[in-house]
Formats: C-alpha cells, sequence, structure tokens
C-alpha cells in the first residue's frame, strides 16, 4: 500500500494560459498528493503539454498561481505584494522536479554518465564520487549500466529515453512530469521506457504523466485527467474513466485511440 | 633557375622575418576576436535592448566597413582624439575588431542553431542562464561551429596583409621594401604568395579535420 494524502505536493489555482489571443489554457484547478500517479489524456492540441509544462515553468501561467509543497513557484512576497519570480528564483523548485521530455533532449555533447551526473553535480555540488556512484546505480536501475561510457547518439530511442529518466531521478526530485514519455519511440521500444516508469510507480513516486497509452493508463492510473480545448473535462479514477460513457468527446476519443 | 635561387637567397631573410611578425599579428589579434566575439554575440542576444542594440550596431559597423578603412582611421584618426598608438598595437586591435564582428554573428548563429529543448532539459534539471549557457549550449555550438571559426582564422591571417598600409612589418611590408629598392615585384610577390600559402595551410587541414567530423556521423547515418 502507498501512503495516500499525507498533504497536497501540487496544486494549482484557477491557472488560464494565453499565447497570445489563444486561450490554451482555462481556469485549470487542479491537486495531488504525496504518491499520487495522475495521467492527463485527451485529444491534439487540447493543452496538455502546456499544462505540464507550467508545473516546472517552462510556461508560466498568464493567470492564476501553482503550489508545490504549499508554496507558490511562481511568486515571492516583497512587502506583501506578489511579485514574479524570475531566473534563479525558479531553479529551486525545479531541482524538486523531474521532467522527461517526448523528444529525450539528452546533451549530446556528454556520455550517458555525464548526462545523469550534470545535475547532482553542478546544480547539487555533489562531490564527483558521490555523484558517480549514485549515477552509475540509477543507470543500473533503469538496465544501461554498461552504457555509461557512450554518447546519446550510439543508442536507441528506449535507450535514450531510459538514460533521460535516470537524469531526472538524479536530482532525486519529489515529483516526476512525462510528456508522451514513448510517443517517439518505435512500438517494439515503447514496453522498456513503460517498465522502468512502472517500476518507479511501484517505488512510491509521484508522477504526472502525460500520454496515448490507455492500456497504462489504466493500470497504473489513480487518477486520469480528460483534457478537451483547455478545461479539464473529466478526473476520475481508471475504473469510472473507462466505464464512463456520457460524454461524447471521451468516448470519441478512446473510440479513435482504440482504432490508432 | 639559377637566378631565382639567388633572389630567394636575398630576399628570404626578411620575408621571413615579416612572416614572424604575420605570425604573432594573427595569433594574438584572432585570440583577442574569439572572446571579444563571444562577448558580442552574447550582447546580441541578450533581452536587455540597449545591449543588444549596441552590439547589433558594433557588429554592423564593423561588418560593412572596409578593414581598410577601419585601420586607417585607428592609426591616423584617432591620435586627433588623444588614443596615439604604435602601428603593431593598432593592427592588432583593427584585425581584433573586424573578425570579432564576424565571430560574433558565427557564435549567434550556432548558439540559435541548438533546439530549444537543449535550453528546457537544462532547466528542468535546476541549471541557471548562465550555467545551460556555459555547459550546454555553448560547447555543442563552438563545436558546430569549428570549419567556420577555422576559416575565420584563415581570412585573419590574410587580412594581416592590410597592417602594410601602416607600416607594420610584416610579410607584405617587406614585400613591398623589396619590391621598390630591387624592382623584383614578380619574384618577390611570387614568393610572399606562396609564404602565405604555406601559413594558411595548417590551419585549411585543421578546417578540412573539423568540417570532416562534421559529416562523419550524417554519413554513418545515411548508410546505416
Ligand atoms: N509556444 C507556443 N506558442 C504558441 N502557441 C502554442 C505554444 N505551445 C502550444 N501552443 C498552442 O497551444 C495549444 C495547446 O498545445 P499543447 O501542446 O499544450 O497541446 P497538447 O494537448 O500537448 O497536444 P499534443 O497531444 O499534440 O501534444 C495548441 O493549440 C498549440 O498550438
Ligand atoms: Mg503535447
Amino acid at each position: 500500500m502507498k501512503e495516500r494524502g499525507i498533504r497536497a505536493v501540487l496544486k494549482t489555482l484557477h491557472i488560464n494560459k494565453y499565447f497570445g489571443e489563444d486561450h490554451v489554457l482555462k481556469d485549470i484547478n487542479f491537486e495531488m498528493d504525496a504518491g499520487e500517479i495522475v495521467v492527463i489524456v485527451g485529444p491534439s492540441g487540447s493543452g496538455k503539454s502546456t499544462f505540464l509544462r507550467t508545473m516546472n515553468v517552462l510556461e508560466r501561467p498568464t493567470s492564476g498561481d501553482i503550489l508545490f509543497m504549499d508554496e507558490s513557484i511562481l511568486y515571492k512576497k516583497i512587502n506583501e505584494k506578489k511579485v514574479h519570480k524570475k531566473g534563479k528564483e525558479l531553479t529551486p523548485t525545479r531541482t524538486e522536479i523531474g521532467m522527461v521530455f517526448q523528444s529525450f533532449n539528452l546533451f549530446p555533447h556528454k556520455t550517458v554518465l555525464q548526462n545523469v551526473v550534470e545535475g547532482p553535480l553542478f546544480v547539487r555540488k555533489y562531490e564527483k564520487e558521490q555523484a558517480t556512484k549514485e549515477g552509475e546505480s540509477l543507470l543500473e536501475k533503469v538496465g544501461l549500466l554498461e552504457k555509461k561510457n557512450q554518447y546519446p547518439d550510439a543508442l536507441s530511442g528506449g535507450q535514450q529515453q531510459r538514460v533521460a529518466i535516470a537524469r531526472a531521478l538524479a536530482m532525486n526530485p519529489k515529483l516526476m512530469l512525462f510528456d508522451e514519455p514513448t510517443s517517439a519511440l518505435d512500438p517494439e521500444l515503447i514496453g522498456e521506457v513503460l517498465n522502468v516508469i512502472k517500476k518507479l510507480a511501484k517505488e512510491g513516486m509521484t508522477m504526472v504523466i502525460v500520454t496515448h497509452e490507455m492500456n497504462f493508463a489504466r493500470n497504473l492510473a489513480d487518477r486520469i485527467i480528460f483534457m478537451d480545448q483547455g478545461k479539464i473535462v473529466r478526473n476520475a479514477s481508471p475504473k469510472e474513466f473507462f466505464n464512463s460513457t456520457e460524454n461524447k468527446r471521451i468516448n470519441q476519443f478512446l473510440a479513435n485511440i482504440d482504432r490508432g | 633557375m639559377e637566378i631565382f635561387k639567388d633572389y630567394i637567397q636575398n630576399f628570404l631573410p626578411s620575408l621571413l622575418a615579416g612572416a614572424g611578425i604575420t605570425i604573432q599579428l594573427t595569433i594574438i589579434a584572432f585570440t583577442i576576436a574569439l572572446f571579444v566575439g563571444l562577448l558580442a554575440a552574447f550582447g546580441r542576444l541578450s533581452s536587455n535592448k540597449i545591449m543588444s542594440n549596441f552590439f547589433g550596431f558594433y557588429i554592423s559597423a564593423l561588418r560593412g566597413t572596409p578593414f581598410f578603412v577601419q585601420l586607417m582611421f585607428i592609426y591616423f584618426g584617432l591620435p586627433d582624439i588623444g588614443i596615439e598608438l604604435t602601428a603593431f598595437q593598432a593592427a592588432i586591435i583593427g584585425l581584433a575588431l573586424n573578425k570579432s564582428a564576424y565571430l560574433a554573428e558565427i557564435y549567434r548563429a550556432g548558439i540559435q542553431a541548438i533546439p530549444k529543448g537543449q535550453i528546457e532539459a537544462g532547466k528542468a534539471i535546476g541549471m541557471k542562464y548562465s550555467g545551460i549557457m556555459r555547459r550546454i549550449i555553448l560547447p555543442q555550438a563552438i563545436k558546430n561551429e569549428l570549419p567556420s571559426i577555422g576559416n575565420m582564422a584563415i581570412l585573419c591571417l590574410k587580412n594581416s596583409s592590410i597592417a602594410a598600409v601602416i607600416t607594420v612589418g610584416e610579410i607584405m611590408y617587406q614585400g613591398q621594401i623589396l619590391a621598390s629598392t630591387t624592382f623584383r615585384h614578380l619574384e618577390v610577390f611570387t614568393i610572399v604568395a606562396v609564404i602565405y600559402w604555406i601559413l594558411h595551410y595548417p590551419l585549411k587541414l585543421a578546417v578540412d579535420y573539423f568540417e570532416g567530423k562534421g559529416n562523419k556521423s550524417s554519413v554513418k547515418d545515411a548508410t546505416y
């Protein structure tokens, strides 16, 4: 059994996001507890990535606030006035939140191990010996220790994504964000990445995962969030979600996925 | 053939002395240009409007006017406002500033060509902007631009010949003196040209090497 409900790890308060005229996130309220696994699904362009990216301020919401461990990640108070956190004021939050991208984004000029220890060494300022030891044990965990001295372009997509997961884990995050971690992969490589995520789930990692892998969502998620046109249309347990028939958009979406 | 050998024997000592100065001029000026160019590139890319406009003007002014004019301005013009430089100093500064503007554009192109995902990956592990630039973006950008940077070094070497007009004693200057005292223009400038060609050759080899390195992976990928 996972420990649940200790306190909200992440809370979004009425966030809105505009890209120019484009209203991409519409008054989103969302809350998750430590140890929870939330899967976000929805049609293309519905705002899933944008929503996820606000959670570590890769996108800044136009309005609203986001609390991480009860503290605003967007604003600081100066003389009782709310002021935007900027630049390096955002980095403390980001060190606590890991992110895995659809396109991996490994550093191509660094070896696998160097990718993993970059954060611990130069952000956390760990000793080299300690960072290396922890980095190697993370690579072992994702099954890639023997590749530690290779460069990313010598690895398959699935292997690169597993390194990217190890790189995020190396910061010892309290929350992991995944934006379609398997969408860029050949079908036969998807399983190895999902298995690593399953392993994290067993260990109780708190995660938000955007994915189109419905079986994976059904088996792993504590909650599924369905987004459509910038709104959270449904927020339910997998069981409720897959049994729901009343929402046309969701049914349409599920039907399309099944066919695809 | 015999006669030509005589010319070489007579002309070579002063031309080689000139080559020594050419090498000094090129190495010192280009080293300065590598750093000033980086500064100008970051200035140009800065989100601060004043900074960005200032370096935009700097780059444009240096790339949009002849190097000859720049050199005359520094050596003969600046004394009017109290800045007196030796010919060698003026040549170093002129060459360094001129090449820094070209290098700034090379760096800028290199930086902008790095995918945005690299910056985001750096942010996501909590790196600051300066760390992302220094440790993630610049190493990749510079590596990709090494052929262009090498070509700029070759241009720097060849442009140093213009320093002759402000009496810096480099090869071209030595050549002009020899030619005007012996009237052996053809012979003198042939030797001068050959020396330049020899000096450029190691740089050309370096450029070939960098280009080969850049291409290798794409060739490999294509035949995979
Ligand atoms: N940087 C940006 N500038 C302008 N518009 C953007 C930007 N990023 C996203 N958008 C727009 O915001 C909307 C939501 O995009 P988002 O990427 O969040 O959707 P998504 O649900 O992740 O879609 P997909 O399933 O295709 O990844 C889209 O209309 C998109 O065009
Ligand atoms: Mg997306």
